[in-house]
């Protein structure tokens, strides 16, 4: 949800999500919901520079060791607790609001001579990474400067896709970096006789999808019938009717494509996983949950936010 | 053991020769062989002009490249030129021709299942707790006091003359090279030790494309030109004969204590030296290539283990392989460790040389190698660098086999090399060094600034950024959007002024104040969900929008 909401007020990256666990397969090229992850649960806090652990260099080192093993990397650290030994919100909000607004309790301060002391080696840690040829900064802005124009799908491509996705129903690298939501996007514009398309803000389902249960033989007419009716203005259909026969998305995606791909008069729909390669992609993702993690109430039970965050994964891309 | 001659004479009177050259080629293209498999030679002798010659007498051998001979015979050049010899071994070794007509005098030789030749003598038990201790002892002992001295400038690169500590009072000296165009930065590191000899005075294979070091295991700072090194060179190995009754530098101290080794100091010393350089900002530590021959092929097998930060390594026709060649009856390689050694020293000096054994360094090598070997190398046998290689369990292993090559130059195996490299790419082996460095890591630091309740966490904020401010590094600030307007409230303009350098970042209205964001969308409309999200959040956005204007 709040993906949405800020992707459309106008950001362009989202950091930590918890639900992504630090365990993306890229630190900083992962789009997900038309917002470009970016992966913070890395090697270490700056935090353990005399905060809340205090590594000696040789722990610095082995973190730094780890972290050149990932082609992109966030230190993070919450400056309050340079200067307080507890978190502002744990001491006033943790499970509840005990405090009325305005009204705050103070977190207990740190001695001074710890926050000068956690300034000089957060200094030094900026010196040794600087110093360090296998790490270079950056920052979003840079990030953003270097996006580049989307690459369009054309029918041409429609071979290599199904290839790909029959290998695995996942983002794609090849022809182009595509999410499965462009693919499907772009097979029902071609089932509709356009000849490309411009892959652009991409959403996932809104429910479960689900597939067919037996194997069921589809026309490609009815395929072109059911893409001329379908109207995708945000998210994605999660049954899709073609000649009376309910598909899944996934159903219907590969069935397009095999009409497109080999010009049959009727395709064979098998039944298959709809939702495709999340566990692989996107590890902690599958069990996730909101209930009883953070600072939340205990009335938060997550009914409905880490299942559509789930169902969203069609959006995902490496770019 | 079989062996055949095709033409052989055993009375005939030694003749006059023709100063000229022998021209061999085998049976197998590869000159390798299984065993018990017939391997036979075509020898020509050719005069100065290139004829063949026809009176006098070539005098052959066969053997294993050590004391296992296998036949010898002499061919009367009269009956027969070109003429052929043929023998075979039945174990992993090579079968060696050596040739000899007057003054010219020819080596050639042939593998026998290579890939199965081993080293006898085993790794000592404690080898890596012995060498990680005396490195982790080096930097307990002696202050690393590297020194670096302007050298000279040549177009594209400064020179250097480097040093650093290392035990009994000794220091490593080198050179070290930086290409004067910053653009290339961080630059390839590549790392040389001099071969045996009197080693380097200056600098060897500048690059203004890399950053070089050439280091040499001697303990005298190099002299300023050739005659005065030669001079420092055999002062050193009359000291050190002096004290260890040795024929070279390279064997001194073998039959003393284990750290005695004249290379032991040198090697510690290289080691953490090399760290020193590839600590520097211009060096680029995803390439840190290694490439060395001879005594500098035996000190990169060295160097690789004991340094742990280099990349690539090609150790061509390396020393110190072959410390234990006797005991498979093989010739022992350079320096000879343990040859002329009185008896009474040799259990010492047996004792001691397998901690020098470039075999067992090569045995913990795990990054990309390439080894190149002469077939007719007789100072570091091929048997010996096989041994070496086979030792070696990288994933991504080469041997370049130089058929015909001996020791060392251009008639050896850095020409043969060249000349194959349009053959197959694993002999462009100085490309292959010069492969493109690794993806750098993308560093971003980010900063969860979220608390409005507590003044002196703005303190904190305002320091941060400061200090990425000085340091050149731009942060991410993500803040909660009612902290933008509690600083604008509390008039700390130190504080958003010091952030203003950095990217700011939204992190939410409230951010834990419940309900949070989470809490109010946890809801079964999505779009009554999303609405109540895009309210609070474009109010949080004009917030933090009006102090970083």
């Amino acid at each position: 949800m709040a993906l949405d909401v800020h992707s459309d007020l106008g950001a362009t990256f989202q950091g930590g999500l918890g639900a992504f666990g630090g365990k993306l397969l890229s630190g900083d090229r992962v789009w997900y919901q038309n917002m470009r992850q970016i992966d913070y649960n890395g090697p270490m806090s700056l935090q353990a520079l005399g905060l809340d652990s205090d590594f000696t260099d040789a722990e610095i080192a082995q973190r730094l060791d780890a972290a050149a093993k990932k082609d992109a990397v966030v230190f993070y650290m919450h400056p309050c607790i340079g200067t307080c030994k507890q978190f502002w919100d744990a001491r006033n909000m943790r499970k509840g609001n005990w405090v009325e607004f305005g009204h705050w309790l103070s977190a207990d301060p740190r001695a001074k001579a710890d926050t000068k002391r956690f300034y000089e080696r957060f200094r030094a840690f900026i010196r040794r990474v600087k110093a360090d040829s296998r790490f270079v900064f950056t920052d979003c802005e840079q990030l953003l400067a270097t996006e580049k124009p989307r690459v369009k799908i054309r029918c041409s491509d429609v071979p290599a896709i199904r290839a790909a996705l029959m290998k695995e129903l996942g983002p794609l690298d090849a022809p182009a970096s595509w999410s499965v939501a462009d693919c499907f996007l772009a097979a029902v514009g071609f089932l509709r006789s356009e000849t490309e398309y411009t892959p652009g803000k991409t959403y996932g389902f809104l429910e479960k999808p689900e597939g067919v249960k037996t194997p069921v033989t589809v026309k490609a007419a009815d395929l072109r019938a059911a893409a001329t009716k379908l109207v995708v203005k945000r998210h994605l259909p999660v049954k899709v009717d073609v000649g009376g026969v309910a598909l899944g998305p996934a159903d219907f995606l590969f069935a397009a494509l095999d009409a497109l791909a080999t010009g049959q008069d009727e395709v064979r729909v098998v039944p298959r996983d709809q939702l495709g390669a999340l566990g692989r992609h996107v590890p902690c993702l599958q069990t996730f949950t909101h209930d009883g993690k953070w600072i939340f109430t205990p009335e938060m039970k997550d009914h409905y936010l880490a299942d559509r965050l789930r169902w969203q994964f069609w959006t995902m891309r490496y770019e | 053991m079989n062996v055949r001659v095709s033409f052989l004479m055993t009375t005939l009177a030694t003749s006059f020769v023709t100063a000229g050259t022998f021209q061999i080629w085998q049976n197998h293209a590869d000159a390798l062989y299984r065993a018990g498999e017939e391997a036979v030679f075509r020898v020509t002798y050719l005069d100065a002009e290139g004829r063949c010659v026809t009176n006098g007498v070539v005098h052959w051998s066969l053997d294993n490249f050590g004391s296992e001979k296998i036949g010898q015979g002499a061919v009367d050049l009269k009956k027969e030129n070109p003429f052929f010899v043929s023998g075979s071994l039945n174990r992993p070794d090579f079968l060696r021709l050596n040739v000899q007509a007057g003054a010219d005098v020819r080596d050639w030789s042939v593998g026998y299942d290579v890939e199965k030749i081993r080293q006898a003598e085993p790794i000592p038990a404690d080898f890596d707790a012995y060498w990680q201790g005396e490195k982790r002892r080096l930097e307990r002992e002696v202050p690393l006091d590297a020194t670096c001295e302007p050298f000279r400038k040549d177009k594209g690169w400064d020179v250097y003359r480097i040093s650093f500590a290392t035990f009994n009072q000794r220091r490593v000296w080198g050179f070290m090279t930086i290409p004067t165009d910053t653009s290339l930065y961080p630059a390839r590191v590549r790392v040389r030790i001099c071969d045996a000899g009197y080693g380097c005075i200056g600098p060897w294979d500048a690059n203004a494309g890399e950053i070089t070091v050439t280091l040499s295991v001697h303990d005298f700072k190099p002299a300023d030109d050739v005659e005065a090194q030669k001079k420092f060179y055999a002062e050193m190995n009359r000291r050190l004969a002096g004290k260890w009754a040795c024929h070279s530098y390279s064997c001194a101290g073998i039959t003393g204590e284990r750290g005695d080794h004249f290379f032991h100091d040198a090697m510690l010393g290289m080691a953490r030296g090399i760290d020193w350089v590839i600590a520097r900002p211009e060096a680029d530590r995803s390439r840190v290539v290694y490439c060395g021959s001879s005594q500098g092929g035996g000190f990169g097998l060295y160097a690789t283990y004991l340094n742990g930060h280099f990349t690539r390594a090609c150790f061509q026709v390396p020393a110190a392989t072959g410390h234990f060649g006797y005991q498979s009856k093989r010739r022992n390689g350079w320096p000879l460790l343990l040859d002329d050694i009185p008896e009474a020293l040799l259990p010492k000096a047996r004792a001691n040389a397998p901690y020098y054994d470039g075999v067992n360094f090569a045995s913990r090598i795990t990054i990309p190698c390439r080894f190149i070997v002469g077939f007719s190398d007789t100072c570091c046998p091929p048997p010996d660098v096989y041994a070496a290689y086979n030792a070696c369990p990288s994933q991504d292993k080469a041997i370049l086999n130089g058929i015909g090559c001996g020791h060392c130059g251009e008639l050896g195996w850095a020409g043969w090399l060249r000349e194959r490299k349009h053959l197959n790419p694993l002999f462009d082996y100085v490309n292959w060094l010069s492969v493109p460095g690794a993806a750098r890591t993308r560093v971003q630091l980010w900063f969860d600034t979220e608390d409005y309740t507590n003044p002196s966490a703005w303190d904190a904020m305002r320091e941060v950024a400061k200090i990425m401010s000085e340091e050149g590094v731009r942060g991410q600030f993500n803040v909660v959007g009612y902290l933008g307007k509690v600083l604008v409230d509390h008039r700390r303009f130190d504080v958003i002024d010091a952030m203003k350098k950095h990217v700011i970042g939204t992190q939410t209205l409230y951010h834990s104040w419940h309900p949070n964001i989470t809490e109010k969308t946890d809801l079964a409309d999505y779009d009554a969900a999303y609405q109540l999200a895009l309210k609070d959040e474009a109010e949080g956005y004009g917030m933090l929008r009006a102090p970083s204007a």
